[in-house]
């Protein structure tokens, strides 16, 4: 098991930077989640933690020592590629021992151990085919199997779960994680998937454009996003952003835009009495919005626009002024598009970013 | 923090290993290249100021031996077979007969097309001096030769034809357009195949029949590969002349001699190795610009993609 | 409610399909009359000691193959000119798959200063007309003594055939997923070992393609034999085969289709077993 620590790390390409300046502290048997959109820079990252590509800047450590030229096969680390890159001219036991006779380990020894770790992961019939004659899952379990034969210090995931089905997803997304609780294994993986990074991960790193955009808690990433990005990058609908700008009408304060206008809590006068004048944008979770046929005391004027039915849940799609707004909630109400509604928010759950900058400010009722 | 520091070595390109790793993967090939192929080159331009003959008794002579060229009796003759073979073999060959062949054997079913497209392909594997005998039993003078047999089995009785001492143009240009189609059949019938269904289909919905879907859907979608085939085979039958030298070897009286082949007579029958070695000059510089022009065009740099790995040795 | 009509098809219509494909078939096969009825004489004639209108048999005969046990006259053993061809066309396969195996996987895999310099040197090399070179090679050669040497032949044709092959292998290398070289590292294993064990074994099919087409191109060998070999017992087949031509053109077809079939057979054998490679090879060397 082993720390790692990115400092001051950059990779560049020609004249891309897709790696800019990152500095990251990953804990001993944490699971961290490189997390962002793609080309964001998150799996150039992971190729240099594995030694495939070497920083143009920076230095990678593991446990204090400095990593950057040392060879990937020197490394004490496992690796599982998106594809599986199992060796397709060799059995599936070949393809799992294959790390293990790089070590010139003896013959007894290598089957002992090859043996163990299939069981674990159900596929010890099998190690006589060729990846070819086996299914997607089973192929996925073998590339864990070789990863983890060997014993490593730090285990890389590259996108393992993109090329399954759904169901087969979100059963090993449980597996992996079982996986790496009871192994306690330092684990970096990265996928482009939120709700993989947060039900999976320890600690989120959210990546864009190449910098690392907040890295906290699943919790912490989701109710207190760094900045827009973060935010609407995590949660599913995507946070509604509206542009705002605050108001001081007779010492209330409000947050108002084109046919919006929300009276805001007194205790944040303080804070908001730096704001007025400014560009902000205003976030606010689908699932923090209530809706109502008739008008409350705070409540906006909102048009339906369009249903999403979801089964379980229903996203309604609500207009105001020229902001779409989706709210998303349990209750069966009898809505058609072009129905006149109430919308409300929970005042104290909504998020208030610069609108130049996209980061998040400080609103928080001391 | 106690981080061991140790020197940053990320400057460093290559470490050892990978030079020598380098070194054994492409040296063989490398070396191979500079002694047939760069060292030819240079002495291709040395040999040319030259007057050497077969004793490779040699002075130096300056550009006598261009300024020979010039006033040659033959070289008239020479350029004029040179451009005509080269000008019609590649015109109604190497890309019509081309164009045709993958058009129609695409038309029809895989099985079917597949077939032909082989026998189109055994005139390029067959070794040279058997397809030359081939083309020399068709054009045959006595009657046993093909085209003769057939003016028997059609006219009865009639007086053999010496096709091949009358027109030994045709006879050349057909024989390098058999083997020369071949190549721009697999390219051009390559790219038909990988044209999507869709763009057929709905040519179809709109009403196209099927010389219409050619000449308004395919063609154009062709025209890297027809611009590639004319540079590439242009060069190449410049240069060639192989068959021409079994079937005619330039004759009747030089009529099919063409620049080439008088260049392989100069040196190897004559032995003229300087005078040789201008003729052939000509021909490399040629050969040099054209490739280079063909790279700027056909923007090979695009086609080649990096690496994505920097692991050492 | 819509009136129900009936579509009258002409006969053209109905049968489109068909009649355009009969026609283009037809279309076919006269155009490729002269290499059908050209190969099926090379094979009848050798066979046969009477031909009607040139190309129908009347009399079997294996007469025009005595050459295998008699020498022709005035020409070297055929056995000893065989053996010449295959040793020249085995030594050609053999370097020839050595070398670009190698140099196709550095040129496909590793970053390198010089690479694409290298790479378009390999390209401008494969579009250049070697032939012209003659001149100066036969220099060289003469320099490295190896004038009638069947191993200058060899070197030389390996040498001009490189870059192509080269560029084949390397369009090879370039399919395999780079996940798999990188897994090779990460499992435990130097770049030449990955080399070794994973990336070599998955380009069999490019090293079955390059030492088909590397074998066939020594076996066809012309120009280079009829210039720079000047002893007899040093021939190949194909310079046997233009000598003997030039002496029984008009006398004797039937020898000349029988030693020409019997030179053709390793073409003859590839071309009916194996070719589905024929079509497969991409000469552009990019994916597909």
């Amino acid at each position: 098991m082993a720390r790692i620590l990115l400092k001051n790390l950059s990779k560049h390409f020609k004249n891309v930077k897709a790696v800019d300046n990152i500095n990251l502290e990953i804990k001993d048997g944490e699971f961290t989640v490189l997390l962002g959109p793609s080309g964001c820079g998150k799996t150039t990252t992971l190729l240099m933690i594995a030694g495939i590509y070497k920083p143009t800047t920076g230095g990678i450590y593991f446990d204090d020592q400095i990593m950057n030229n040392v060879p990937p096969k020197d490394r004490g680390i496992g690796m599982v590629f998106q594809s599986y890159a199992l060796y397709p001219h060799m059995t599936l036991y070949d393809n799992i021992a294959f790390p293990l006779r790089a070590q010139k380990m003896k013959k007894d020894e290598i089957d002992r151990l090859v043996r163990e770790v299939t069981k674990n992961l159900d596929i010890g019939k099998l190690l006589d085919r060729k990846p070819f004659q086996i299914s997607g899952g089973q192929q996925q379990r073998v590339a864990i199997a070789r990863a983890l034969v060997k014993k490593p210090k730090i285990l890389l995931f590259d996108e393992p779960l993109s090329n399954l089905d759904a169901a087969l997803r979100s059963y090993m997304r449980a597996e992996i994680k079982k996986l790496q609780n009871d192994l306690g294994i330092t684990t970096v993986y990265v996928t482009h998937d939120q709700l993989e990074a947060m039900t999976m991960a320890d600690r989120i790193a959210v990546f864009s454009m190449g910098k690392i955009q907040q890295y906290d808690t699943a919790d912490n990433i989701y109710n207190y996003p760094a900045n827009v990005f973060v935010a609407t990058f995590v949660g599913t609908p995507a946070m509604n952003i509206l542009n705002v700008e605050v108001k001081n009408y007779n010492g209330d304060f409000y947050l108002q835009d084109e046919g919006f206008k929300f009276k805001t809590l007194p205790q944040r006068k303080e804070i908001l009495s730096n704001l007025v004048e400014k560009k902000l944008k205003l976030g606010i979770r689908p699932e923090h919005i209530r809706l109502s046929l008739k008008e409350t005391e705070n409540s906006i004027p909102a048009e339906v626009y369009v249903l999403e039915p979801l089964g379980r849940e229903v996203i309604y799609n609500i207009k105001i002024g020229n902001n779409i707004l989706k709210v998303l909630t349990e209750e069966r109400m009898d809505l058609k598009p072009g129905d006149r509604i109430f919308m409300d928010f929970d005042r104290n759950r909504y998020h208030l970013f610069d609108a130049e900058t996209g980061k998040a400010i400080d609103i928080s009722i001391r | 923090m106690g981080l061991k520091k140790s020197k940053d070595k990320t400057k460093a390109k290559h470490s050892k290993k990978t030079i020598i790793s380098l070194l054994l993967f492409l040296g063989p090939g490398v070396i191979l290249a500079l002694i047939f192929f760069l060292a030819p080159v240079i002495l291709t331009i040395a040999l040319s100021l030259t007057d050497m003959d077969y004793r490779f008794n040699w002075d130096f002579v300056g550009f006598q031996n261009f300024i020979d060229i010039a006033h040659d009796f033959l070289i008239g003759m020479v350029i004029k077979n040179t451009l005509v073979y080269v000008g019609f073999t590649l015109a109604f060959f190497n890309i019509g007969l081309a164009l045709l062949l993958s058009l129609l054997t695409t038309s029809i079913s895989e099985r079917s097309g597949t077939f032909f497209r082989l026998i189109w392909m055994l005139p390029r594997l067959t070794p040279s001096v058997v397809y030359g005998l081939l083309w020399l039993w068709i054009f045959d003078s006595t009657r046993f030769g093909l085209l003769n047999s057939v003016r028997e089995m059609l006219f009865g009785n009639v007086e053999p034809l010496d096709f091949l001492s009358q027109h030994p143009m045709v006879v050349i240009i057909l024989a390098n357009g058999f083997v020369g189609a071949s190549f721009g059949m697999i390219l051009f019938t390559s790219a038909i195949k990988s044209i999507p269904r869709d763009y057929l289909y709905a040519a179809s919905v709109d009403g196209a029949g099927w010389f219409f879907k050619v000449r308004k859907v395919i063609l154009p979608l062709l025209k890297w590969q027809i611009l590639f085939t004319t540079a590439y085979q242009t060069l190449s039958l410049l240069t060639s002349f192989e068959y021409i030298l079994i079937i005619t070897d330039g004759g009747p009286v030089f009529s099919t001699e063409v620049w080439a082949l008088y260049t392989y007579h100069n040196a190897f029958e004559n032995f003229r190795f300087g005078f040789g070695a201008s003729l052939s000059l000509i021909l490399v510089i040629i050969g040099l610009v054209a490739s280079l022009i063909y790279l700027k065009i056909f923007k090979f740099k695009e086609m080649i993609q990096e690496p994505r790995i920097e692991v050492d040795a | 409610m819509m009136e129900s009509r009936e579509f009258k098809l002409s006969f053209f219509q109905k049968h489109g399909e068909k009649i355009k494909n009969t026609i283009v078939i037809i279309i076919l096969l006269v155009i490729s009359l002269p290499i059908i009825l050209s190969y099926l004489w090379l094979v009848l004639n050798s066979f046969a000691s009477e031909m009607k209108y040139g190309i129908i048999p009347t009399k079997f005969t294996l007469e025009h193959w005595r050459f295998l046990i008699e020498s022709v006259k005035g020409y070297p053993n055929i056995w000893q000119v065989t053996l010449n061809t295959f040793i020249v066309a085995i030594m050609v396969m053999l370097l020839e798959l050595f070398i670009t195996s190698f140099a196709g996987y550095a040129l496909s895999r590793y970053k390198f200063r010089g690479r694409k310099t290298m790479l378009l040197t390999i390209l401008v090399l494969h579009s250049f007309p070697s032939v012209s070179l003659l001149v100066a090679v036969y220099y060289v050669l003469r320099t490295l003594n190896l004038i009638n040497s069947l191993w200058g032949i060899i070197l030389l044709k390996v040498a001009l055939e490189i870059p192509w092959g080269a560029w084949i292998m390397k369009g090879f290398y370039d399919q395999l997923p780079w996940e798999i070289e990188w897994a090779g590292t990460v499992d435990g294993y130097s770049r030449i070992q990955v080399f070794f064990k994973v990336m070599l074994p998955l380009v069999r099919p490019g090293m079955a393609v390059t030492a088909i087409f590397g074998f066939l191109s020594g076996w066809s060998e012309f120009i280079f034999i009829n210039t720079f070999i000047l002893n007899q017992q040093t021939w190949t087949l194909s310079r046997y085969i233009k000598g003997v031509i030039g002496d029984f053109r008009f006398v004797d077809y039937g020898l000349l289709t029988s030693i020409s079939l019997f030179y053709m057979i390793p073409t003859l054998v590839f071309y009916f077993f194996a070719n589905k490679y024929l079509l497969q090879v991409n000469i552009t060397g990019t994916k597909g």
